[in-house]
């Protein structure tokens, strides 16, 4: 089959690869329909994950039809399903938690090892990702072998398009545990920083759980004017300086609650920043937390701090002193995905939430290279990319022209 | 490579002992005691192993090298064991790439 195959920082291709196969009896097998390009893919991309390998498959943003069972698979061929991106057993302690990301079986014995030294204990596993959480091929592929398929996959009913359930797998039960973890409360101004899938699934989700106001903060026009379009109050970094803003709009007192959806490659030129930035490129530190570092100076008294934005290691100058001093509340974690599932499914068959305003483009597994590089040089224009091996190299889709004034 | 190890003790529910015979080309002894974790959270199987690693100190940093050190591949098969208890199956990233030297059905570090 042909795959979309990671051989290091900036050098993503397309390979012919063997097909899965059926390993385990829980296993299925199903063939790709739709596949996402996400934020962590660029983390992969810039070569900032530890534990990739040349010609790891790539893609953790996974749909499609199930076309092979192993005895013990629940799943029936020809079914539409959504595949969670976090591989989970469904029965060890921390699944039977619902902390599906924490699965303590999925990542393999041979794996797992070198993840309980660098975090104090085993990762758990996700598709298309390091070997540090798995070393399991990703979906961005014609075929994907998908484990315990019995307790993962999301059976989409028939009549769905992919774009309207996709999601389901990773941003937007990501967005919505973002917002589950700021612990909203009625009358809350909840200040979101990033404006990517993720920051925007972040902003519908605090509104939807009774955010009086959400105030969104980046630099491309675009994305914000996205995050506009939802309803939230927007700030460009370029524009003005954000922490007096945030306190000009909540009468001095800060946004009760913090959610940084940027991760670990914080952009701009504070002059944090560039430090880390240089770190990160001479091996002295991986992470450049600039947002992080400014969203718990601005976060009130008490406040809560959320973050779903990936990092990977240990941070510089990360304000500890501030976050104990104004006793801050902090929750984190890769999302536990299968936690959601039902209840998001359940809200887009019921038209309550918006899953595919964000999506800028379509296109083939073929031109995936050229995608990797607008998605990572072009965030303006290129706000989400699904990847569908059905298209042919070339057949782009654009299911958006971004004509906009500047925020 | 030969060794005759020798049940020593059998405490029936939460302790095996052995130990290898006079003989062996391994000097080796080991016990696994198994013991209830707090109310819902399953047992706790504790895995102890002696030995005399052939070739010395030289010979077990060899053994570590090549991923064949007693302490590596005992946790990794404790690991597997709880696999394989609460899953019904031994977890394995098996699954296609772009190298080689695999095959989408082999386990791959
Ligand atoms: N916790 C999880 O399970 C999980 C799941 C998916 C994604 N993520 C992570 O969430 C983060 C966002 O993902 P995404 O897909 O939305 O990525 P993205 O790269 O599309 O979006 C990040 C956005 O942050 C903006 N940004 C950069 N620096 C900023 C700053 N200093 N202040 C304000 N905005 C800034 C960028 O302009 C961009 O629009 C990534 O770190 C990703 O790895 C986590
Ligand atoms: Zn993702
Ligand atoms: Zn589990």
């Amino acid at each position: 089959m042909r795959a979309v195959t990671w051989h290091g920082r900036h050098d993503v291709r397309v390979d012919t690869v063997p097909d899965p196969e059926i390993v385990n009896p829980r296993d299925a097998i199903i063939r790709i329909t739709s596949t996402a390009i996400c934020g962590s893919d660029l983390h992969l991309y810039d070569g900032y994950i530890p534990g990739m390998r040349a010609g790891d498959i790539l893609g953790h943003e996974n749909m499609g039809e199930v076309v092979e069972v192993g005895p013990k698979s629940t799943l029936k061929k020809g079914q539409k399903v959504v595949i969670p991106f976090t591989i989970s057993c469904g029965e060890c302690f921390f699944c039977q938690k619902q902390q599906f990301s924490a699965c303590d079986n999925s990542n393999p014995s041979e794996t797992s090892d070198a993840s309980e030294v660098l975090m104090g204990h085993a990762m758990g596993a996700a598709f298309g990702y390091a070997h540090l959480t798995g070393g399991y091929a990703g979906g961005q592929a014609e075929y994907l072998r998908v484990p315990y398929s019995d307790v993962g996959p999301i059976v989409i009913p028939d009549g769905i398009e992919d774009d309207q359930v996709l999601f389901l797998s990773d941003i937007l039960p990501t967005g919505w545990m973002a917002a589950e973890n700021a612990m909203i409360e009625p009358g809350d101004t909840v200040a979101v920083w990033g404006c990517g899938p993720v920051g925007l699934f972040a902003i519908q989700s605090a509104f939807i759980m009774g955010a009086h106001r959400v105030i969104a903060i980046d630099h491309y026009p675009t994305r914000l004017e996205l995050a506009k379009q939802l309803g939230a109050d927007i700030l460009d970094y370029n524009e003005v300086d954000v922490r007096a803003a945030l306190n000009e709009m909540t009468g001095g007192i800060g946004p009760d609650a913090v959610i940084d959806c940027v991760g670990m490659e914080s952009h701009g030129m504070a002059i944090d920043n560039v430090l880390d930035t240089v770190k990160a490129h001479t091996f002295l530190g991986t992470e450049r937390p600039h947002a992080l570092r400014q969203a718990i100076l601005a976060c009130r008294k008490g406040g809560r701090v959320s973050i779903p934005g990936v990092y990977g290691g240990f941070a510089d100058k990360f304000p500890l002193g501030q976050m104990m001093e104004k006793g801050l509340t902090v929750k984190s974690g890769q999302t536990h995905v299968q936690k959601y599932s039902k209840q998001l499914l359940d809200m887009i068959l019921e038209g309550k939430i918006n899953t595919t305003f964000l999506v800028s483009h379509h296109a083939g597994l073929e031109d995936a290279p050229d995608m990797y590089r607008h998605w990572h040089d072009d965030q303006n224009e290129y706000t989400k990319i699904v990847l569908k091996p059905g298209l042919e190299k070339g057949e782009v889709e654009t299911l958006r022209e971004f004509a906009h004034e500047p925020a | 490579m030969k060794i005759v190890s020798r049940l020593v003790e059998d405490v029936p529910g939460s302790r095996l002992a052995w130990e290898s015979e006079e003989g062996s080309d391994i000097d080796t002894a080991g016990v696994i005691e198994f013991e209830d974790a707090p109310p819902g959270r399953g047992t706790y199987v504790r895995f102890l192993m002696s030995y005399d690693p052939p070739g010395g100190a030289i010979g077990r940093g060899i053994a570590k090298l090549l991923q064949r050190e007693p302490t590596v591949q005992a946790r990794r098969d404790l690991r597997r064991f709880k696999q394989l208890l609460e899953t019904g199956e031994v977890s394995v990233n098996a699954s296609p790439s772009a190298r080689k030297s695999e095959t989408p059905t082999e386990a791959r570090i």
